[in-house]
C-alpha cells in the first residue's frame, strides 16, 4: 500500500473513529486501534525526521492510548523514542502522551496503579472486552 | 487481605446468610473483616449483619449510604480517598475484632434506585473498562488499607451479570458457590465455575479456589452428594473446562432459620447441635484454616449465651417459658433511656418484655476472662437506664462452668447484686 493510499485511510478512520465517540458507541475504541494500527504503517513508510513521519507517529501513540490499548501505545512510544532521527520535540512530546495518561492513571487509581500498573489492567480489560461476557464463554 | 466471594447462580440459597455467619465467625475469632454487599439490584446484607444500635433494629432501617453512593462519587473523577462514609460498624461482643459492613446503599428507596440506574449509564456496574475494574480494584485495596482487614467477604450478584464476573475472577481469592439440587441450579452452576476455572487474572493473583456449597438440602443424603459432585466433574469440551472439585460441602434446611434470616454463629443458637450449624462449620473450617484455633473460644461464648439464655426464659416464665422471640442478641443498648445522645453499649443478650422492644428488661454481658467477672462494674454503666430491671454478668470459668453475676433494681432506682452464682 502507497503512502498516499495509507493517508487516505487514515484520514477516513480518523473521521469514522471521532464520530463513533461522539455518539458514546462500543465501538469507538476498535475504531481508534485502527487509526493506530494505519498510522503505525506510514510511521514504519516515513522517516521519523519527516514531518508526516512524526505526525505519523504521535498518532499511532496518541489513537493506542485513546483506544485503551496502553501496553501497545507504550511498546510504540519506547520503539519511537529509541530512533535516532526523531526530533527532540517529537521525543517530547511523545514522553508527555504516555507520562500524562499514566500521572492521571495512579493519581485516580494510586493503590491499583501501584500493585497492577495501568498497562496491566489494559491487558485483562482487553481480555473481558475480547471475552465478550462477563465470564469467559466456553 | 484474603477475599472471599459468594455466589450463587439461582437466588434462595442462602448465600447471603452464610456470609453474615462467615463474617460473624471471623469477627468471633479476632479476624478483622469487612462484608460488602455487591447484590446491587437485590441488597440484603444490611438486615443480616447489623450495627445494633436501636434506631438501626427496626426492619425499616435503611443504610445512610454505601457502594452505589461510592460509585457516584467515582464518576469521572478520582473514587473517594476514605471509605469512613460508606461502612457501618456491625455490633459485636467486646473482645471480637472489628466487622465492618459496606451496604449497597440507602435501599429499598427511590434515591438508591435512582443511584443505581445513573451508575449503568455511566458504565460503572462492572463494565468491561479500565475506570470500572480499576474503580472496584480501587475499592478492594482501600478497604484493606483503610480498615486493615484480614478477611473481606463479598456478596455477589446471582446469574450472570458483569459485576458479578469482576467479583468472582477479577476480586476473589476463593469462590463459594452455593447451589441447590435441581437440574437449572446445577447446570448454571457448573457452567459458571467452568467459566472461573478458566477466567483471566491479574499479574500477581494465584488461580480462583472454588469451593461448592449445596444448600437447602432435605436430609444429608451420601448418594445425592456423589451424584452432584460426579455432575459438576464431568469431563467439559476440553481439559480446561473440566473441574476437578473434591469435596462438595453440604448446609440442611434449617426453616426457621430461612425465615427469620438468623446468624447463627453469633453466639445466639447451639451452633454444635444443629445440622445447619455444623454445616456452616464446615464450610468455615476449610475456608479460613488459619483461625480455627480459635474456634474454642467462639464456642464457649455460644454455649454460654445459649445457657443464659434458657436461665432467663425460665426466670422469667411464670408458669411457660419466655417465647426465644424475646430475645435479641448482639446488639447495642442506650446506657441512659433519658438522654437522646446516650452512649451505647454492647449486650450479648437482652430481654424485652414489652411489645415496644424500646427497653430491654434485662441485659446480659458475657466476660472473656473469668478472673474479670469478680471486679467487673459493667453493672454500674446501668444504672443510668432507669428502665432497665436486671444486668446479667457472664463467664465460663477454667473447667468450663458457667458463672454469674445478677444486678436486681431495688425500690430506690439503685442495681444491687443477688449473689454470685454457679453451675
Amino acid at each position: 500500500m502507497t503512502v498516499d493510499e495509507l493517508n487516505m485511510l487514515v484520514t477516513e478512520a480518523i473521521l469514522r473513529a471521532d464520530a463513533l465517540a461522539d455518539l458514546d458507541s462500543p465501538t469507538a475504541a476498535e475504531a481508534y486501534l485502527e487509526v493506530s494500527l494505519i498510522e503505525e504503517r506510514l510511521a514504519v513508510a516515513l522517516p521519523a525526521s519527516d514531518v508526516e513521519g512524526a505526525i505519523a507517529r504521535r498518532g499511532a501513540v496518541r489513537a493506542a492510548d485513546i483506544a485503551g490499548e496502553h501496553d501497545r501505545a507504550r511498546d510504540l512510544a519506547t520503539r519511537y523514542l529509541a530512533e535516532e532521527d526523531g526530533s527532540p520535540e517529537l521525543r517530547e512530546e511523545i514522553m508527555t502522551l504516555i507520562d500524562e495518561r499514566e500521572r492521571s492513571f495512579g493519581a485516580r487509581y494510586p493503590h491499583v496503579a501501584a500493585r497492577f500498573g495501568l498497562v496491566e489492567i489494559a491487558r485483562v480489560t482487553r481480555a473481558l472486552v475480547k471475552q465478550g461476557a462477563p465470564f469467559p464463554v466456553g | 487481605m484474603e477475599t472471599v466471594t459468594f455466589y450463587s447462580y439461582k437466588g434462595g440459597s442462602g448465600r447471603s446468610l452464610l456470609l453474615a455467619n462467615a463474617a460473624q465467625f471471623l469477627a468471633l475469632a479476632g479476624k478483622r473483616v469487612v462484608a460488602l454487599d455487591l447484590d446491587l439490584e437485590a441488597p440484603g446484607l444490611h438486615y443480616k449483619l447489623r450495627t445494633g444500635e436501636p434506631a438501626q433494629r427496626s426492619l425499616n432501617f435503611i443504610p445512610d449510604r454505601g457502594v452505589v453512593d461510592y460509585l457516584l462519587r467515582s464518576v469521572g473523577t478520582a473514587p473517594p480517598e476514605s471509605v469512613a462514609d460508606y461502612v457501618l460498624s456491625v455490633a459485636m461482643p467486646p473482645g471480637s475484632a472489628a466487622l465492618w459492613l459496606m451496604p449497597a446503599g440507602a435501599a429499598p428507596s427511590g434515591t438508591y434506585w435512582k443511584g443505581l440506574t445513573a451508575l449503568a449509564h455511566h458504565g460503572l456496574l462492572g463494565d468491561t473498562d479500565s475506570d470500572a475494574i480499576a474503580t472496584f480494584l480501587e475499592l478492594q485495596a482501600l478497604l484493606a488499607e483503610e480498615l486493615q482487614a484480614d478477611f473481606l467477604l463479598i456478596d455477589a450478584r446471582t446469574g450472570i451479570t458483569e459485576l458479578g464476573g469482576i467479583a468472582t475472577t477479577l476480586l476473589a481469592d476463593k469462590v463459594v458457590s452455593l447451589l441447590l439440587d435441581n437440574p437449572e441450579s446445577l447446570a448454571g452452576t457448573r457452567a459458571v465455575l467452568r467459566s472461573i476455572a478458566q477466567a483471566v487474572r491479574l499479574d500477581d493473583q494465584a488461580p480462583v479456589e472454588v469451593i461448592p456449597v449445596l444448600s437447602r438440602v432435605r436430609e444429608a443424603n451420601e448418594t445425592a452428594e456423589r451424584r452432584v459432585i460426579s455432575f459438576l466433574n464431568e469431563p467439559g469440551a476440553s481439559p480446561a473446562e473440566t473441574l476437578s472439585l473434591h469435596r462438595l460441602f453440604v448446609l440442611e434446611d434449617d426453616p426457621y432459620l430461612a425465615r427469620s434470616e438468623h446468624v447463627l454463629l453469633d453466639g445466639s443458637l447451639d451452633a454444635v447441635t444443629s445440622a445447619l450449624g455444623m454445616g456452616y462449620l464446615g464450610v468455615m473450617r476449610h475456608l479460613f484454616p488459619s483461625v480455627t484455633g480459635s474456634r474454642a473460644n467462639v464456642f464457649r461464648r455460644q454455649e454460654a449465651v445459649r445457657q443464659v439464655q434458657q436461665w432467663l426464659s425460665w426466670r422469667f416464665a411464670w408458669g411457660a417459658p419466655v417465647s426465644s422471640g424475646a430475645f435479641e442478641h448482639g446488639l447495642r443498648v442506650p446506657i441512659s433511656s433519658d438522654d437522646a445522645y446516650s452512649p451505647v453499649r454492647y449486650v450479648d443478650l437482652a430481654l424485652f418484655l414489652d411489645p415496644s422492644r424500646s427497653i430491654p428488661f434485662v441485659v446480659a454481658e458475657y466476660i472473656d476472662d473469668p478472673d474479670d467477672l469478680a471486679d467487673s462494674d459493667a453493672w454500674t454503666w446501668w444504672q443510668r437506664n432507669v428502665q432497665l430491671n436486671q444486668v446479667v454478668l457472664f463467664a465460663r470459668d477454667v473447667d468450663g462452668r458457667l458463672m454469674t453475676r445478677r444486678f436486681v433494681r431495688a425500690a430506690d432506682g439503685s442495681l444491687n447484686e443477688k449473689g454470685a452464682e454457679s453451675g
